[in-house]
């Protein structure tokens, strides 16, 4: 059973037509890739599907459940996560707790429970500082734990981003751009993050410029143009076909150097 | 181990318990009630400044909607003054949570503000002009003080502003309590979340119109019982406590004390309960003194009094330590 199901998705904005009649499926436990040029609708399709923009036309099946015009924590509540194009944290406040707080559908912590200070939420606490921790050590930004995140380099911000989605315990994980503005040491970094969520069971969808994260990582590329899907296929069948070559990735191509 | 951590407010509370004996004279004993009554009101508006990191101008009708109900139900059907607290609470939640529920749906920041302002302004005309309930202009008077009635205990009844103090003083520190609880739970975190970055906040499954929502009924609530509190203190409730000039004045006591944290707003009721009384002297130049200190507050401690000043404390104690090491022979504390 596909994991995501897109039927025919269609977004105007106003005399805009962002996307046209777009189907995707997804399958359990892959590394789904889609690229396309800028404005080809990646983002826009990324947003419809996590709730954050309504379809004009279609539907989007999540696990076989219809969850077309869901808003964001109701699509995040049923276990698909996303990173955002532009970094997007909880800037004042610590590593540690950004990841706390985003970790709020399995937190327990009640108000009377605070309020009256008892076992029960000293438990909780200590329980999720901890599940905090291994997240934060999953992505190896556990010793940053303590630094306020706006402070934080720019791809180690990437990579906290990650790992608030992770703290959504999703089974459906969609990044766009993760390693945008990263220099090869990062990227490589974030490729290996990824292919490590990939083993614990979580389907991945990526949305990225980088041909090279996209060719090593993906099984299934779509490519996106103008809010038309113009292919899709395995990386092998993507780079060497035609149209999307003369629409983006350029005539001249050596190999998986990033074009 | 426990008391050394909350040394500072345990220190700061004793100093508040024995500060009627220092102070004897009625006047300034006024005064201490008034402090704490608006301390608890601007902790209850930060939670929406401070906390949501939103703003409302309609903050004080929910005051006035306290000390009314709670003045009305004792003055008309008899109730005690507690019960009447209670149904300010009650009264005070609910229609925050209609408001709220009303207005939180997708209006955000400045609109927000608007749209409070006209509430806030609507409640007041209401209570000018509902005579037959609210007794518009001249107000309910007569409104009963508080009786402890234990069987087996001597009555007793809150109404002189020594007795008072110490009732507006325990819900000062209830008030401190519950906030510093529904920070330290899911709630308030959720609620800090949205505050930082309500999209992100959705996407990990905050369900931001909800979490707004209790978090005003929460303001609402306690901002009625504040209400109600004072009330039964002046014993006369008129319109104006739902002023535009009330509002503005809870206002700078939560953005100049220092929103979104504790001590702020107590330290905004105190400065802004106490200059204003200080500066009588001044006649006229009052209240140009009093904007003026706005200003430079505003323009050189933006984030708020209280944050300027644990800043400087804490630049002030690193010098002083490296001073001491210094002085003690290039020892590092």
């Amino acid at each position: 059973m596909t994991i995501l199901e897109i039927e025919g998705l269609t977004k105007d904005f106003g005399g805009l037509r962002a996307l046209d009649k777009v189907d995707l499926a997804v399958q359990p436990g892959e590394i789904f890739g889609l690229i396309g040029t800028n404005g080809s609708g990646k983002t826009t399709m990324l947003n419809i599907v996590t709730g954050f923009l309504k379809s004009t036309e279609g539907h989007i099946s999540y696990k076989g459940e219809l969850i077309t015009g869901f808003g964001p924590h109701q699509v995040a509540q049923r276990g698909v996560a996303r990173t955002f194009q532009l970094t997007s944290l909880f800037p004042a406040l610590t590593v540690e707790e950004n990841v706390i707080s985003a970790r709020h559908l399995n937190s327990h912590s009640g108000v009377l429970r605070a309020f009256f200070l008892t076992k029960a939420y000293h438990k909780e606490e200590l329980r999720s500082r901890q599940k905090a921790m291994d997240i934060l050590k999953f992505v190896r930004l556990q010793e940053k734990s303590g630094m306020i995140a706006q402070n934080l380099p720019a791809a180690e911000q990437r990579i906290l981003e990650v790992a608030i989605a992770l703290a959504v315990k999703p089974e459906l994980l969609l990044l766009d751009e993760p390693v945008s503005g990263m220099n090869l040491q990062e990227t490589a970094r974030v490729m290996e993050l990824i292919r490590l969520i990939q083993q614990t069971g979580t389907t991945i969808v990526i949305i990225e410029h980088n041909m090279k994260v996209i060719t090593e990582l993906c099984s299934i590329i779509a490519v996106l143009d103008h809010g038309v899907k113009i292919a899709e296929g395995t990386p092998e069948e993507i780079i060497n076909n035609k149209e999307v070559i003369s629409v983006y990735l350029g005539k001249r191509r050596v190999g998986n150097v990033e074009s | 181990m426990w008391m050394k951590k909350h040394l500072a407010p345990l220190v700061i509370l004793a100093v508040a318990i024995i500060l009627p004996f220092i102070f004897r004279d009625a006047y300034s004993r006024q005064l201490l009630v008034l402090i704490c009554v608006y301390a608890a009101l601007a902790l209850s508006l930060d939670i929406i400044i401070g906390y949501m990191g939103q703003i409302s101008l309609g903050h004080i009708a929910f005051f006035g909607i306290g000390a009314y109900t709670s003045a009305l139900l004792s003055l008309k059907l008899g109730m005690p003054v507690w019960l009447g607290w209670l149904a300010a609470i009650v009264c005070g939640g609910i229609i925050g949570y209609i408001i709220g529920y009303v207005s939180l749906r997708r209006t955000r920041g400045v609109s927000l503000a608007i749209v409070t302002f006209g509430v806030g302004f609507v409640i007041y005309l209401v209570s000018q002009n509902w005579y037959q309930l609210t007794n518009g202009f001249e107000g309910l008077i007569g409104i009963p003080s508080p009786v402890l009635a234990i069987p087996g205990l001597p009555r007793f009844t809150f109404e002189s502003s020594f007795s008072y103090y110490y009732l507006v003083l325990a819900i000062l520190v209830f008030t401190v309590y519950l906030i510093s609880a529904v920070l330290r739970s899911r709630f308030g975190r959720a609620v800090v979340a949205l505050r930082e970055n309500e999209e992100l906040a959705s996407s990990v499954g905050i369900n931001a119109f909800n979490y707004y929502v209790l978090a005003f009924t929460l303001a609402s609530a306690l901002a009625a019982l504040v209400g109600a509190t004072y009330g039964h203190y002046v014993r006369i409730v008129t319109p104006r406590l739902l002023g535009m000039d009330y509002m503005l004045m809870l206002l700078i006591m939560v953005v100049v004390g220092g929103k979104g944290t504790l001590a702020g707003p107590i330290l905004g009721a105190a400065i802004f309960i106490l200059v204003p009384e200080w500066l009588r002297m001044t006649a006229q130049l009052r209240l140009v003194l009093l904007g003026g200190i706005f200003l430079v507050c505003i323009i050189f401690m933006p984030q708020g009094i209280y944050p300027a000043l644990v800043s400087l404390f804490k630049r002030a104690s690193l010098s002083g330590r490296l001073w001491l090491s210094k002085v003690g022979g290039g020892k590092t504390f």
